[in-house]
């Protein structure tokens, strides 16, 4: 059994350099995308086929309160409980052992429901290739030895990986070291969804960094969903079979009143 | 930097001003943030919040050109705390190491005093005579001291009187920043003070770009100094260069006013190498236990000379020193000075080598027209540049309405050169650690390295001179130039050359203090003496174990001075040699003592700023073979008290060329540094300087994370322009909305010299200052962009002015006036 | 413009797919509940019902950015091969059940055609046509819950409440029983003389009580979804108009009231009245699809 990889994203570590989201692209390989500055930034906008990773830069509502600058390095989570996996139609995403989650390119039918189902807006379509694509953790540098370029690459210690224990411990000791500085994380990823291999150390509320509280399965619940349509449905048929069960003297009353015999 | 990169992890307070750090140095932030971690405290001084900002625990906004006024009142703070609290502070280390307790010439005066100029200034000339800013000196011609620094004259008390003046109201309404953040900073940073404790200093181009740069990083010394910073792990100050190489090419003479190791260029008086020696270094010093270590100079400059001309260099020749050009004594040629004389048409040519001027220099519009007076032009980049290409530039900010190539007659050749991981040598950084790189792949086409390139070029030279003869062929044709028989000359021959020999037995020498003034030494550079010995290239070293345990790292790469990670370290130890701070001890004396008096010599830790026995011995007496551990100075001091500057010993508050403030807000006479050369007096055409009325409001350039100086790197490269498309304008949301800008909008800003066109960034980040009442707004561009290569853009430098500082003539790029409006909008 | 993961295809697909087992739905209960007394009604059905589910699964596959690969979710591959391992078959996954039920539906109600046909000269027919209406019945039923359910069991704002299959339900009911009604116009109008379209009234006035269930069930959901901004785009923006007056106005309120009225006066004007109901039908899958989608 190979154990388990996990990537911690340590928020107040970054810097915004995006060291990160050029390394991704280069080991990758994938092409810059045209853009434009609107006024932040943040640029791509958001992610891509062809962006894997991005640095959010929020500038808080409160920001004369408290003035601050956040970054949020944004890329798939690689869920232990991965509901674009359980989504899949075709079986081309799949979780490996060490607990990546990776879209195969050769079976991706770019069905696009991965993309629509993941809780975080991971996965995106690439037009020019027909399929879907996400980060993979760089499974090709892990599987030899590396880590993902982006954890490379970042100067801060703001992404690190190793092990998920190890990578859990490292979070646990910064989360002491930042309380005794005064400032109260919280281990994203830990739990969610069945917790994940990739954990964001949050100084802030997850949602200010646009990431849901409380992510939940789109997928959970889903036999009480299909009940809630099938149970009314066959209400609707029973009222429509009662009705034309009723109507059928008045069909036969229509018929012979019509003036001509067609049948 | 006086310490280095590493170095900055064993920081209890840090303060970052005139650098974005986090942006322009990212790699800094891998050790600030381990500070941070261990607890240490990050200022961010800016006039905007930035990356750095947001990583920092005080961020204190400052509007540009105001870092004397905010230094002078921290060190006022410091002052004043010690007088109350002495045990917070090192005072051994203030009145023993420093200047403190020298005594000034009584008829030294204060700008306080003098309407806001020191003691000695010529209006006329605009230059002082400094006459009174010197030491009283004994019989023996050792200057005098009072170690109670109680003596109205000392060096401490002047200090005092001087920054009387910096209180924190009075430093805020100049500055504009919040009273209680800025006495926030004071206190917090003034805790580096206590013994023990270290504060370092980090800065880049927001502290020298003004027409008082230097004075700038005075300031922040003189704090250092008081705080016991200097010389210490952990403390410093730190210049962040812009490039990583910037310190291996200013160490190997890239400005003007310097030869290799920072010997002086000679000057048309300096007519013999002992001329030359007497006029700026001997006999500076009469105290014996001073070690003065440029009296050495006269080895350096004969090894040099060595170097450069071999068996030419003879003593019955003066080492060929004659050979060297002299300039012209206080004449300056520095790069605006050379595009001033490009556009009177005096320079004829120019080889541009790695250099953008046509983005990179001040009043860029002005620089692109100077080329247009040059009969030739070689450029010797990776992308064809801007400046390349300032021949098919466009008029103004509109980028497609271009000048007429046909009016230009410049002839333009453009070398393709090879990218630093397409060749191998040395690169130095920050920290002067020379770091031997390889070729890590092979240049594309036909693109060569530099060494290539002014290989071939010095031939083509040799070979003109040698066939048609001219001026002083000879000290070019008697130059020694051995670089082996290969294409690509040797680099190692280059790097062996640059360390030196000992010309007797043909051996690599083993250190500069080797180095003889009578021919039988050679070296490129003395500084580097000790890079490239018998036992091998010591920049190519790359032991990763760290015994000091303050990353010291002394097996890995090389540095100068003699491998000494922190220079000044002697200073990190009291005066019998033991560590101030037992945490991070930087060196520390073990030599045996013997009733009381150390009889061996043994320093351990860094290799120390000379070996000498501490000053005093365990019983306290002080010893006469020891030396004061500023050795460079000839007191053997650090100065508080800095005679050598052409603008004042101390800094004074003085405003940008273009202030928005009709007068020195210290209540002065002189609003700007009166030392400074005023292009715009002398020299008026293209030279235009705005006022407040007309442009109200403060512009300031900086870089981005994802650009690299005049861009012509980055530019071209997709992966980075879609992470910064485009130049943009950062300003207030204050300012923004009186000048019905919205974010995203295309904006105009003018200055008395340009325009530039860009995106408005509207952000809380940025916050109108206030002055007294006043409300200043500032923008902030930066300067990247161009109009060649793949993103194209205005250049921020149309808007900035022909004016440097006093000192270095570095320009004034960081503060000028503008104004802004909406792009369409009259 | 803003290129959607999901666009107009989907929508076709959610909507037509809907239809057709609507379709097939009341062809069977009619046939259930009248015999050869609503034969007209069940023979349009069983005639109409495969093809806008046929329809809906072309449209699907050709949205597939791999439109070459789509027996991949029947077929399963193996990762390291790429060879073919076994059936593909997820339960957790509606795509994958939608497949698979959409398969079944479609070869059903094409038997159940061929047996509708078959029962005009064989008795013994009409009798395995109820069997298998019966047994069909279930699937026609789970297909158009499964157009809420895929576009509803996801993490998109809009999409992801849990009113959404039953508003596709119900709206595929009416529209179904719209194209009948459609078709039965239709033919009445090109044969004036044959009173083929006499049971369109009848049906009209059936639609206009569900259309009322419609009503309500779709103001519940706008409520439930109230919360997410991309709700409020959807009824407040661009897609307000379409909104209110296309799916709302025209594609519910006016049939609703000619049926209260006792159905249309002529066959032109149910013809014209289906078209609402189908219009809207669409419209009200492509405005929660795209609307769904929007960067706000
Ligand atoms: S490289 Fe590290 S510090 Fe830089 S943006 Fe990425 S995560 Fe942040």
């Amino acid at each position: 059994m190979m154990t388990e990889v996990s990537m911690l994203i340590d928020v107040a570590k970054c810097i915004g350099c995006r060291g990160c989201q050029v390394a991704c692209k280069q080991w990758n390989q994938r092409p810059a995308e045209k853009t434009k500055f609107t006024g932040t930034y943040q640029n791509p906008p958001r992610l891509s086929a062809n962006t894997w990773t991005l640095i959010q830069f929020i500038e808080p509502e409160d920001y004369d309160e408290n003035p601050r600058w956040l970054f949020r390095k944004q890329q798939c989570h690689h869920c232990v409980d991965a509901p674009c996996e359980q989504v899949c139609p075709t079986g081309a995403i799949k979780k490996l052992e060490n607990g990546i989650v990776y879209i195969n390119q050769s079976i991706c039918t770019g069905c696009k429901y991965c993309v629509e189902v993941c809780p975080f807006d991971i996965p995106q379509f690439d037009r020019a290739s027909g399929t879907v694509r996400k980060c993979w953790m760089c499974l090709d540098r892990v599987k030899n030895g590396l880590e993902p370029a982006c954890a490379t690459t970042c100067p801060t210690g703001a992404v690190s990986f190793g092990s998920r224990t190890g990578m859990l411990a490292v979070a646990r000791e910064r989360q002491n070291i930042l309380e005794k500085q005064g400032f109260s994380t919280r281990i994203y990823g830990k739990d969610e969804l069945g917790g994940q291999h990739v954990m964001y150390l949050l100084p802030e509320k997850a949602s200010i960094y646009g990431l849901p509280e409380a992510p939940r399965k789109p997928t959970e619940k889903i036999f009480w969903r299909w009940l809630l349509g099938v149970i009314p449905g066959m209400a609707i048929l029973v009222a429509i079979f009662a009705y034309l069960f009723k109507q059928r003297s008045a069909s036969d009353t229509a018929a012979s009143d019509a003036k001509s015999g067609g049948e | 930097m006086t310490n280095h990169w590493i170095d900055i992890r064993n920081a209890d307070r840090i303060m970052i001003i005139g650098s974005n750090a986090a942006e322009n140095h990212p790699i800094s932030f891998k050790w600030v943030t381990k500070a941070i971690e261990r607890g240490a405290k990050l200022i961010s001084v800016d006039p905007r919040f930035t990356r750095t900002s947001s990583k920092a625990h005080i961020y204190a906004p400052m509007r540009s050109g105001t870092d004397i006024a905010f230094i002078n009142g921290l060190i006022k703070y410091v002052l004043d705390d010690m007088e109350k609290n002495p045990q917070n502070y090192n005072m051994e280390y203030v009145h023993e190491y420093t200047n403190a307790s020298f005594l000034i010439d009584p008829a030294f005066k204060l700008p306080g005093d003098l309407n806001g100029v020191f003691s000695g200034y010529d209006k006329n000339k605009r230059t002082y005579n400094k006459d009174t800013w010197k030491y009283q000196l004994d019989g023996k011609g050792i200057p005098i001291k009072d170690k109670s620094l109680k003596d109205r004259n000392c060096v401490f008390q002047l200090l005092k009187r001087h920054v009387s003046r910096y209180d924190a109201k009075t430093v805020c309404s100049i500055t504009g920043t919040p009273e209680d953040t800025y006495l926030d900073v004071c206190k917090t940073f003034a805790e580096s003070g206590r013994p023990g404790k270290a504060g370092t200093i980090m800065y880049a181009m927001g502290t020298t770009q003004h027409t008082y740069g230097t004075q700038n990083i005075r300031g922040y010394a003189i704090l250092q100094l008081l705080l016991a910073n200097m010389g210490v792990a952990g403390g410093g100050i730190n210049a962040l260069r812009g490039e990583s190489n910037v310190q291996g090419s200013t160490d190997h003479c890239i400005l003007f006013h310097i030869l290799p190791g920072y010997l002086a260029t000679p000057d048309e008086e300096d007519v013999s190498v002992d001329s030359y020696s007497k006029n700026h270094y001997e006999g500076k010093n009469k105290d014996p236990k001073s070690a003065n270590w440029w009296d050495n100079a006269r080895k350096y400059i004969v090894s040099l000379l060595k170097a450069w001309y071999g068996d030419r260099a003879t003593p019955a020749d003066d080492f060929a020193y004659g050979y060297l050009p002299k300039r012209e004594v206080d004449r300056d040629y520095s790069h605006i000075s050379l595009f001033e004389a490009m556009y009177d048409g005096t320079i004829k040519g120019m080889l541009c080598m790695g250099q953008n001027p046509a983005v990179g220099g001040p009043n860029a519009q002005k620089e692109r027209k100077a080329l247009e007076k040059l009969d030739w032009l070689v450029c010797a980049d990776l992308w064809e540049t801007d400046t390349a290409n300032f021949w098919r530039r466009p008029k103004a900010d509109n980028l497609n309405d271009l000048v007429d190539p046909a009016a230009i007659k410049t002839e333009v050749f453009l070398l393709p050169a090879a990218a630093s991981v397409e060749k191998e040598g040395s690169i130095t950084n920050s920290g002067r650690w020379s770091q031997w790189r390889y070729t890590a792949v092979h240049p594309p086409g036909k693109a060569k390295s530099d060494l290539w390139i002014l290989d071939r070029l010095f031939k083509a030279v040799s070979a003109r001179y040698k066939n048609q003869g001219g001026p002083i062929s000879a000290a070019i044709l008697d130059m020694q130039w051995n670089y082996g028989s290969a294409d690509e000359p040797d680099v190692h021959a280059v790097a062996k050359e640059i360390n030196g020999y000992d010309l007797t037995t043909g051996k690599l020498l083993p250190s500069f203090g080797k180095l003889n003034a009578d021919g039988t030494t050679s070296s490129g550079n003395w500084l580097y003496c000790a890079s490239y010995t018998e036992a091998g290239n010591m920049a190519a070293r790359r032991n990763g174990i760290d015994p000091s345990n303050i990353g010291l790292y002394a097996e890995w790469s090389w540095c100068w001075p003699v491998n000494r990670r922190i220079i000044y370290n002697r200073a990190s130890v009291d005066m019998k040699g033991r560590p101030w701070d037992k945490e991070h001890p930087v060196i520390a004396f073990e030599g045996v003592a013997l009733d009381g008096k150390y009889v061996t010599k043994k320093w351990i830790g860094d290799v120390p700023d000379g070996g000498w026995y501490p000053l005093m011995n365990p019983d306290g007496t002080l010893r006469d073979d020891a030396r004061y551990p500023f050795i460079m100075k000839p007191e053997g001091h650090a100065r508080i008290f800095g005679m050598g500057r052409a603008d004042g010993p101390l800094p004074e508050h003085y405003e940008p060329l273009e202030s928005p403030l009709d007068k020195n807000p210290m209540g002065h006479a002189e609003a700007i540094n009166p030392a400074i050369k005023l292009w715009h007096k002398d020299r008026p055409e293209g030279n235009e300087i705005g006022t407040p009325a007309d442009f109200p409001i403060v512009g300031t350039t900086y870089r981005v994370t994802e650009h690299w100086q005049a861009g012509a790197m980055t530019r071209n490269l997709p992966w980075l322009v879609e992470l910064m498309p485009d130049v943009f304008v950062e300003m207030s949301r204050e300012l923004a909305s009186e000048k019905g800008i919205k974010n995203g909008n295309r904006v105009i800003v003018t200055t008395a010299r340009g325009t530039l066109e860009g995106v408005a960034c509207v952000t809380s980040r940025f916050k109108p200052f206030q002055l007294n009442g006043k409300v200043v707004h500032q923008i902030g561009i930066p300067w990247h962009w161009g109009y060649a290569g793949l993103s194209r853009g205005s250049s921020a430098n149309c808007l900035t002015p022909h004016v440097g500082d006093a000192n270095t003539m570095i320009p004034e790029y960081k503060a000028f006036l503008c104004d802004v409006k909406k792009k369409g909008v009259a | 413009m803003e290129h959607y993961n999901w666009g107009i295809p989907v929508a076709l697909d959610l909507f037509a797919a809907g239809l057709g087992a609507a379709v097939f739905m009341v062809a069977v209960v009619a046939d259930l509940a009248g015999g050869r007394k609503y034969r007209r009604i069940s023979t349009t059905g069983a005639l109409i019902a495969p093809w806008p589910a046929i329809l809906g699964v072309l449209l699907l596959v050709i949205d597939l950015g791999k439109p070459g690969r789509f027996w991949e979710m029947i077929l399963k591959r193996s990762h390291e091969t790429l060879g073919v391992e076994s059936l593909m078959f997820k339960i957790g996954s509606t795509m994958s059940t939608g497949t698979w039920l959409l398969t079944i539906f479609i070869l059903g109600s094409l038997l159940y055609l061929v047996i509708t046909l078959l029962a005009y000269p064989f008795k013994w027919a009409e009798t395995l046509k109820k069997v298998l209406g019966v047994v069909g019945l279930p699937f026609a039923l789970l297909v158009t819950v499964y157009t809420g359910i895929l576009i509803s069991a996801t993490s998109n704002l809009l999409w992801n409440n849990w009113l959404l299959p039953l508003v596709f339900v119900s709206s595929a009911i009416v529209t179904g029983i719209a194209a009948v009604a459609f078709i039965l116009a239709v033919l009445q109008v090109f044969k004036p003389e044959s009173k083929i379209g006499s049971d369109v009234p009848r049906l009209e006035i059936m639609n206009s009580r569900l259309i009322v269930f419609q009503l309500l069930i779709v103001i519940l959901f706008i409520i439930v979804g109230i919360g997410s901004a991309q709700m409020k785009a959807v009824i407040g923006s661009a897609f307000g108009l379409l909104w209110w007056i296309g799916i709302i106005g025209l594609g519910l309120v006016v049939p609703l009231l000619v049926g209260f009225k006792g159905g249309a006066k002529s066959p032109q004007i149910s013809m014209l009245i289906s078209v609402l109901v189908l219009l809207g039908g669409f419209f009200l899958r492509y405005a929660i699809l795209i609307g769904g989608q929007m960067h706000i």
